[in-house]
């Protein structure tokens, strides 16, 4: 179990805050070793330049194999596009690396040459400012777990600037991809935060704010700009299925979210669950179509209309996965009427005979877990925190 | 554990239908288990129908496992059968405590009166009968107080009349074995006083503290989705004790979307490993209460 606690702008106006918001996040699901691994499709972001001194190539059938070393920047990754130069003869190219070997990468070239004693160099090509509007870059990270294989699941995350220069984050789940950017079997709706187009939040500069992340095999969560509030602040929990004793199965997986009702500016809760292949289909739940301010948007969890604090204790519901039937909860996130808990408290919960530790929220996308009746407005999440 | 449908007058225009309603409560509860106390005022088939506004009573005591012995939690319930103001309507509530009653005061730690029927809805045809289901743990023979439910008048052609109250005692769950305890007793209701009413609330055993305040609905799980139909499965959806924790869900009621159930059937859902079936509902009373709105409610009925 780990968490990791940054600070990072909100804020896409310039390439240097798009890149400092958007790479931390993609640091941080690389360093979640056992849960993430990034896939090897092509098209994806590169949020830091490679460099790489070239002193060799090998012809290999249609194949030209680069022997490198690396001068500065993150190691290569199969699906990069990379640019070489001075590497001789039909070898100076912009192509995708295919393969990696020990100080070696390939890329199709069917003319290429072998060559020797060369003073070549290669680099990778970093993203660049998005458009006001549009989706900048793409990644896609499968989950790596003991699970994987039983219950495999994509998450493809699109990073971009909104109309008024805010981050802007999609997400779209399924279960695999072809190796070029498109995702497959039981593909999800994409839920995005509501800042691309229409009366959105702006970019707020420079100014940092508080960003969280918890993680271990199985689990996953993830609070942006949460002291932020309003509309900004967002939330993505990921959780396998778990038995009764609280382990994990390859059933499904649940994810839930938190601000992320497209473009709209909505509190946009919703809930999915992904099941195994061959199992059935995405079950979505929760997701409304306009009105931040809506009653009617909400997670299963326990609806809050009376008292929750007894002899001292104050009430925290799980969220159960729904898929058809309503399953052992979820550990990831737990809801709390926004009353009982302070913003920012960490609080501890029991769930499946273990105590664990939380980290409230309740800026106002979050008051909107369960419907509220003549009582609205009045939920908070805890995500777990440890 | 026993379930009886029954199909009982909604009306007091005679001392027959009077009877026949408040009678048919009165005797599935002393046919199933349920003590009846020193503590009543009506007698089925001889007291006349109350004046308008008026109600008579019946004090109960459970008589399950937990009702005596070491560490017991007997508790009372209080049943009142009213005639309304103005239409011979009944008029039905039912309150409960942790001590005995003198002359329909109830003592230690009280809750209700949860009002199922306040009688000021417009008549029901005279003599017409209506389904009424009515399920406890108990039998002739084994005392009743774990759980107790009670749909009263489903079919009346009158919106508002059908009622729901269900009780049932705290659940322990490790997993693979279940059974009562005597913490607690939880009370849900769906019912008419002037306006929809869905309440629940917690009777405490007063070794373990004060009953908890009124709660305007159940804590149940929401959904704004039209079905929550999915991978051909309708769920159950539980509600919960709220003790300033979420404790195990109730057997003797769930809730589902009311799309999702045809009004009347009976349903298979597998609670803490066991299947029981439960009676679905979606009338006015809590249809557009319970969770906001389009839900019912399943009922169990064995």
């Amino acid at each position: 179990m780990s968490k990791l606690q940054q600070f990072l702008v909100a804020d896409s106006s310039t390439l240097a805050n798009f890149i400092a918001w958007g790479s931390a996040i993609s640091a941080a699901l690389a360093g979640m070793t056992g849960l993430w691994t990034q896939t090897n499709d092509t098209g994806q972001a590169v949020w830091t330049q490679t460099v790489l001194s070239i002193s060799a190539t090998a012809q290999s059938g249609s194949n030209t194999i680069f022997t490198y070393t690396l001068t500065s920047g993150p190691a290569l990754r199969v699906g990069m596009s990379i640019t070489t130069t001075n590497c001789g003869t039909n070898n100076n190219l912009t192509g995708t690396i295919t393969a990696l070997g020990s100080g070696t990468f390939t890329v199709a070239n069917a003319t290429g040459t072998t060559q020797t004693g060369l003073s070549g160099s290669g680099s990778t090509t970093v993203v660049t400012l998005p458009a006001t509007g549009t989706v900048g870059a793409t990644e896609f990270w499968a989950m790596s777990d003991s699970l994987a294989s039983t219950c495999p699941l994509v998450m493809k995350i699109q990073y971009g600037r909104t109309a008024g220069s805010a981050p802007y984050l999609a997400f779209t789940f399924g279960a695999t991809t072809n190796g070029a950017g498109t995702l497959f079997g039981n593909v999800t709706p994409t839920y995005s935060n509501p800042q691309l187009s229409g009366s959105s939040p702006s970019g707020t500069g420079s100014a940092l704010y508080e960003c969280d992340f918890s993680w271990a095999s199985g689990r996953f969560g993830m609070l942006l700009w949460r002291d932020l509030g309003g509309a900004a602040t967002i939330f993505l929990g990921i959780e396998r299925s778990l038995n009764s004793s609280g382990s994990y199965t390859g059933s499904y997986v649940t994810v839930l979210g938190v601000g992320m009702n497209n473009n709209s500016n909505s509190s946009g809760p919703f809930q999915l669950t992904v099941p195994a292949l061959g199992t059935g289909g995405p079950v979505a739940i929760g997701i409304v179509a306009t009105g931040y301010n809506t009653n009617n948007c909400a997670w299963a969890t326990i609806n809050w209309f009376g008292p929750t604090v007894y002899a001292g204790s104050a009430a925290v519901s799980p969220v159960f996965p729904m898929i058809g039937y309503f399953d052992n909860p979820v550990t990831v996130a737990v809801t709390m009427k926004a009353s009982d808990q302070a913003e920012g408290a960490n609080f501890s919960a029991t769930l499946y005979g273990t105590a664990h530790n939380y980290l409230f929220t309740k800026s106002g996308n979050f008051n909107y877990l369960m419907p509220s009746g003549a009582n609205g407005g009045v939920s908070g999440m805890g995500m777990r925190w440890e | 554990m026993s379930y009886s449908q029954q199909f009982l007058c909604a009306d007091n225009a005679s001392s027959a239908d009077w009877w026949s309603w408040g009678g048919g409560i009165s005797s599935f509860l002393s046919a199933n288990g349920w003590t009846k106390t020193s503590d009543y005022n009506v007698t089925w088939g001889t007291t006349a129908v109350p004046g308008a506004g008026a109600y008579v009573y019946e004090v109960w005591e459970s008589n399950d496992s937990l009702s005596s012995g070491p560490g017991a939690f007997p508790y009372y319930m209080k049943v009142e059968y009213g005639n309304a103001v103005s239409n011979n309507c009944p008029m039905l509530r039912i309150s409960f405590s942790t001590g005995p009653s003198t002359s329909g005061t109830l003592s230690g730690n009280v809750i209700g009166p949860f009002y199922l029927q306040a009688g000021n809805t417009a008549a029901e045809t005279t003599g017409a009968s209506f389904e009424c289901d009515m399920s406890t743990d108990g039998t002739s023979s084994v005392g009743a107080g774990q759980r107790l439910g009670l749909l009263m008048w489903r079919t009346a052609a009158n919106a508002n009349r059908p009622c729901f109250l269900a009780v049932e005692r705290a659940i322990s769950w490790n997993g693979s074995t279940f059974s009562y305890n005597s913490n607690y007793l939880t009370v849900v209701s769906g019912g008419y006083n002037s306006a929809v009413a869905i309440q629940q609330q917690t009777l405490w055993n007063p070794t373990l503290g004060v009953s908890t305040t009124l709660q305007t609905n159940w804590a149940s799980l929401p959904s704004n989705l039209s079905t929550n139909l999915a991978l051909n499965n309708v769920p159950f959806l539980p509600v919960f004790p709220m003790v300033g924790y979420v404790d195990n869900f109730l057997t003797a009621v769930g809730t589902t979307k009311a799309n999702d159930m045809v009004e009347g059937t009976t349903n298979t859902a597998v609670l803490y490993g066991t299947s029981h079936p439960f009676l679905a509902s979606y009338k006015a009373n809590w249809n557009s209460g319970i969770l906001s709105v389009n839900n019912g409610l399943l009922m169990r009925i064995d």
